[in-house]
């Protein structure tokens, strides 16, 4: 009897969470769903008022128009396939390097049981800055290099400002291996470096797929940098976003919600596709084995 | 090869001293088994000798040779870790062939050779294309073992190997770790803290405790001839009881009494051990299994009083008594029939006497 | 003496740390030096004193800005925009991951969608809010239908309004991450003491509250540093939805830099305001990670 009664508590409570659940999950989706169905709406429904929840006149026109150019009735614009294609470039590019060089730093501080707060500190500072306040600096020291406006010098700074994460993430995945593990290596008779690729590397390969994509994303989504550093010659998609209005029409809002939604579907992709080993992937090595 | 001589060693993790001044011999090609509670510098003492921890002070050679300027992998050593510490990401034949590969020259084909050798002796040959993470206990702990043996070291470390694996299967696994070392005729140090086990592989002994050495012997010259109270109360199980009496010499007749119970010696050579502690308090121990039932209460020995609690474990029994100031276990065979509660009188033999010094603990008796 | 740096400097640990220090050095090290020198002349070119003509002029700017009302209002409501991003996100990351922690069907859909958010660029984040929050938008058409009467809110352009939609948007955009780095937390502090726990009969609530938030002080800690530091430093949402305003009711630490050295041209000025900030975060960041971090032992 007592039994039958903890499991009707069990449902219950089971069936209130998975309420509250969904509720909580569908407020977080609302935005993207706003965001999705603007991408369908012309222009003519984009503001109006009351709001249009689904578009009456459903159109690919915005889509068409970010991926081909073209001619909204707001005024024309180009393709944006070109940045579409520099922000995956740049991004991939940084994101291996920063991952690369990152993964190496980690392997520093992780071999050699350095966890003093001051190192941490230390390799975190880029991401303490204020962006805007390193702005000016930036680009005075990139005028002098003639790295304004080149993929190199795009990288460079996206590879700078993601390696705060890179190494603290996989410094956590490191700190996770035994330490077992590197003496059986040590008494087989590797070096460091070979224990580095034959033993670490492959025993964090979930931790390494979760901290690319982390990167990735913040790549991406990088605006302030290059707006600033870049801009002219190369656009990346934030750039183009944010250049969607014009003075007399105001902004484009189906084109910038479809290219922001063309822009998200890459790592949305990967993201779904790691998102068993993104469970256990944050917590940046504070939880030891 | 593999003789290794321990001087003074002395090592401290923050303020606590771990090894306090460690002086050891150990024989090549004999299991010596380093065996202590938790916590006692065994485990330290071992990752000394391997390198993996610098002594504060002290010197350890093999062979003659001082190696504390030698890194791990140049001492010519292996080991067995505790959790066997297999690569999860190589199969066992890649696990086997790391050691070789990473520090001789030999070719691909003669390595595997070796590896193959090794896993037929060690019976895991078809065990080769397997990842770690599809082995059972018993079966990764053999491919740790291959792995320590196939680079043929001269000395290999065990850590706790069986502290892993559940009761039943110790005791099968701990007579084939046995015979594979000394098969392979390789010194091994070899670090438990369970002492059953330690007395079933061990050649010599080395019993340790709060970072100090107390005994070194044979396994059969620990339990029979204890030098320490320490040793003494470690080996065997249930745990030797202990007395706190003191003697009473009484014409040409010396008694080890207290309130509650009095041993006689009448043997002359015991008793000139004893001659130098009259009327002083000593600690008297004797093995449960050492005292025996008596059927009524005899004059010359008083021992014996209220039974608080039996176990029946189907082969032996354990009697608890409990006294006024003392409880100690007797061990009788199944064939008795003994109820809590009822009055019991035993005796002992006074040859499975040990005796203690009441201050330094120290055997009065074994030297 | 020489020795000993050479061996410093030759030693396998600086070797692997050597190309992420290179990219640091030259991204960090040398415009914090420029920074730093900023800070001390008084460059500022569009009010007559151009770099040629700046002179050193030590603390002045420093001293400048830190009694500068406006400086310190943007600190305000920067540490209070953060202070709620941090506690918000925290709470709804708590809940949801112990939700989740039951068996709810559809966890493999729902998991991905609640990550979603952090996916999209802050650009786009900006203008999708600018659509949900704007005077006739669904916001106001939601609120409306709870309070049964008309309800047009100018989110942006009411000063009382304007730091929600804002709030909102950077509560949106990074609760994945916070929610991320607890669950992974949660999920790493399972033991045999919640199987334990689970078996003697506590209920989900109660293995939760006593057993497995104990154990999280670190990962808080370090959702909270890591968040906080990405909370300080909000610019892209404020520049897109209100610019600072109205007035200055938006005006964060980010954007006021960004006013005063954009607008304003005062150069040296923010790059003090800069240093500032930096000095701030460093101190808290430190001392709140060794707090937690030196509980740990060498055994």
């Amino acid at each position: 009897m007592r039994r039958a009664n903890l499991i009707a508590k069990n449902n219950l409570s089971r069936c209130i969470a998975t309420i509250v659940l969904y509720a909580i999950t569908a407020i977080i989706i609302f935005p993207i769903f706003w965001m999705l169905m603007t991408s369908f709406k012309p222009s003519a429904e984009w503001v109006t008022y009351p709001p249009t929840w689904i578009p009456q006149n459903w159109t690919l026109n915005n889509y068409s128009s970010v991926i081909f150019g073209g001619n909204t009735s707001q005024g024309m614009f180009e393709s944006s396939m070109g940045p579409y294609l520099n922000t995956f470039l740049i991004s991939v590019i940084a994101t291996v390097i920063g991952v690369s060089i990152g993964l190496l730093a980690a392997f520093g501080l992780s071999r050699f049981r350095d966890n003093k707060v001051s190192s941490m500190i230390s390799f975190m500072m880029p991401r303490m800055f204020p962006p805007i306040a390193m702005i000016i600096p930036m680009m005075i020291f990139f005028q002098f290099l003639h790295l304004i406006d080149t993929y190199f010098g795009l990288m460079i700074v996206y590879v700078g400002f993601t390696l705060p994460y890179s190494i603290f993430m996989i410094k956590g995945f490191m700190d996770g291996l035994p330490i077992e593990l590197s003496e059986a290596a040590e008494l087989d008779g590797m070096s460091n470096f070979k224990m580095l690729f034959k033993v670490w590397i492959p025993n964090i390969k979930n931790g390494l797929m979760t901290t690319t994509l982390f990167l990735f994303v913040l790549n991406c989504q990088e605006y302030i940098f290059a707006t600033t550093l870049a801009g002219r010659q190369i656009e990346t998609v934030t750039i183009s976003i944010a250049k969607m209005f014009s003075n007399q029409a105001g902004t484009f809002y189906g084109p910038q919600a479809a290219l922001g939604m063309m822009a998200a579907i890459p790592t949305i992709i990967f993201g779904i596709i790691i998102h068993k080993s993104l469970a256990y992937g944050f917590t940046f090595g504070a939880l030891k084995r | 090869m593999g003789n290794i001589t321990i001087k003074n060693l002395v090592k401290c993790f923050g303020r606590t001293m771990v090894l306090n001044d460690i002086s050891l011999e150990v024989n090549k090609n004999e299991v010596t088994v380093l065996v202590g509670p938790s916590g006692c510098g065994k485990t330290t003492l071992m990752r000394c000798i391997v390198g993996f921890e610098t002594p504060e002070s002290g010197e350890i050679f093999i062979d003659g040779q001082n190696v504390q300027s030698l890194k791990p992998k140049d001492r010519k050593i292996a080991m067995v870790f505790q959790y066997y510490s297999l690569y999860p990401n190589m199969n066992v034949r890649q696990n086997l062939s790391a050691g070789l590969e990473n520090t001789t020259d030999l070719s691909r084909e003669e390595i595997y050779k070796k590896i193959g050798e090794m896993a037929k002796l060690l019976n895991i040959s078809k065990l080769l294309d397997r990842k770690p993470s599809q082995l059972s206990g018993g079966e990764a702990q053999r491919v740790a073992i291959g792995r320590a043996l196939v680079r043929n070291p001269e000395i290999i470390f065990l850590d706790e190997p069986l502290s892993a694996v559940d009761t039943k299967l110790r005791r099968e696994l701990r007579s084939e770790i046995r015979n594979i070392l000394k098969e392979f005729e390789v010194t091994a140090i070899y670090v438990t803290h369970d002492q059953e086990e330690a007395m079933a592989i061990a050649d010599n002994m080395v019993l340790m405790g709060n970072g100090k050495i107390y005994d070194v012997g044979s396994p059969e010259q620990m339990y029979r001839e204890p030098k320490t109270k320490y040793a003494a109360s470690l080996l065997g199980r249930p745990p030797m009881n202990f007395f706190r009496v003191s003697v009473q010499a009484d014409a040409g007749e010396y008694h080890l009494a207290n309130e509650e119970l009095s041993f006689d010696v009448s043997e002359n050579y015991f008793q000139r051990y004893l001659e130098k502690y009259k009327d002083k308090e000593v600690i008297v121990g004797i093995r449960p299994s050492d005292i025996s039932l008596q059927g009524g209460m005899a004059h010359d020995t008083k021992f014996g009083g209220t039974v608080e609690d039996v176990e029946n474990l189907g082969d032996e029994i354990y009697i608890y008594m409990s006294n006024q100031e003392q409880k100690y276990v007797v061990k009788v065979p199944e064939t008795e029939h003994i109820e809590p509660g009822s009055q019991q009188y035993f005796k002992a033999n006074e040859m499975s006497l040990h005796v203690f010094d009441a201050d330094t603990e120290k055997s009065i008796i074994y030297q | 003496m020489k020795k000993k740096t050479v061996a410093l400097f030759t030693s396998e640990k600086f070797i692997y740390k050597l190309p992420a220090n290179v990219v640091l050095m030259f991204l960090v090290f040398v415009p914090t030096i420029i920074v730093i020198w900023l800070s001390v002349i008084n460059f500022a070119p569009t009010q007559g004193v151009s770099l040629n003509d700046a002179s050193f002029i030590g603390p002045g700017n420093y001293i400048d800005i830190l009694t500068d009302q406006a400086f310190l209002a943007a600190l305000l409501r920067t540490v209070i925009i953060t202070a709620v991003c941090v506690v918000v996100e925290l709470f709804l990351s708590l809940l949801i991951s112990f939700l989740l922690s039951g068996k709810i069907a559809g966890k493999s859909i729902l998991f991905p969608l609640l990550i979603i958010p952090l996916m999209i660029a802050p650009v786009v984040v900006g203008n999708n809010f600018w659509l949900l929050f704007s005077t006739n938008g669904p916001m106001n058409q939601i609120i409306s239908a709870f309070a049964q009467s008309q309800v047009q809110i100018n989110w942006f352009t009411d000063a009382h309004y304007a730091m929600i939609p804002i709030t909102l948007a950077e509560i949106w955009h990074w609760f994945p991450l916070t929610f991320l780095i607890i669950y992974s937390g949660l999920a790493g502090v399972s033991t045999s003491e919640t199987r334990a726990a689970s078996i003697l009969g506590a209920n989900e609530w109660q293995i939760f509250k006593d057993i497995k938030l104990p154990k999280m002080k670190k990962i808080l800690m370090i959702a909270i540093v890591i968040r906080s530091m990405e909370a300080i430093k909000v610019f892209d949402t404020v520049h897109l939805l209100t610019q600072g305003g109205p007035g200055t009711a938006t005006e964060t630490i980010s954007y006021f830099l960004y006013k005063n050295g954009f607008w304003y041209s005062r150069i040296s000025f923010i790059s003090a305001g800069a240093w500032i900030v930096l000095l701030i975060c460093m101190i808290i960041f430190s001392t709140s990670l060794n707090s937690v971090l030196f509980k740990e032992k060498k055994i």
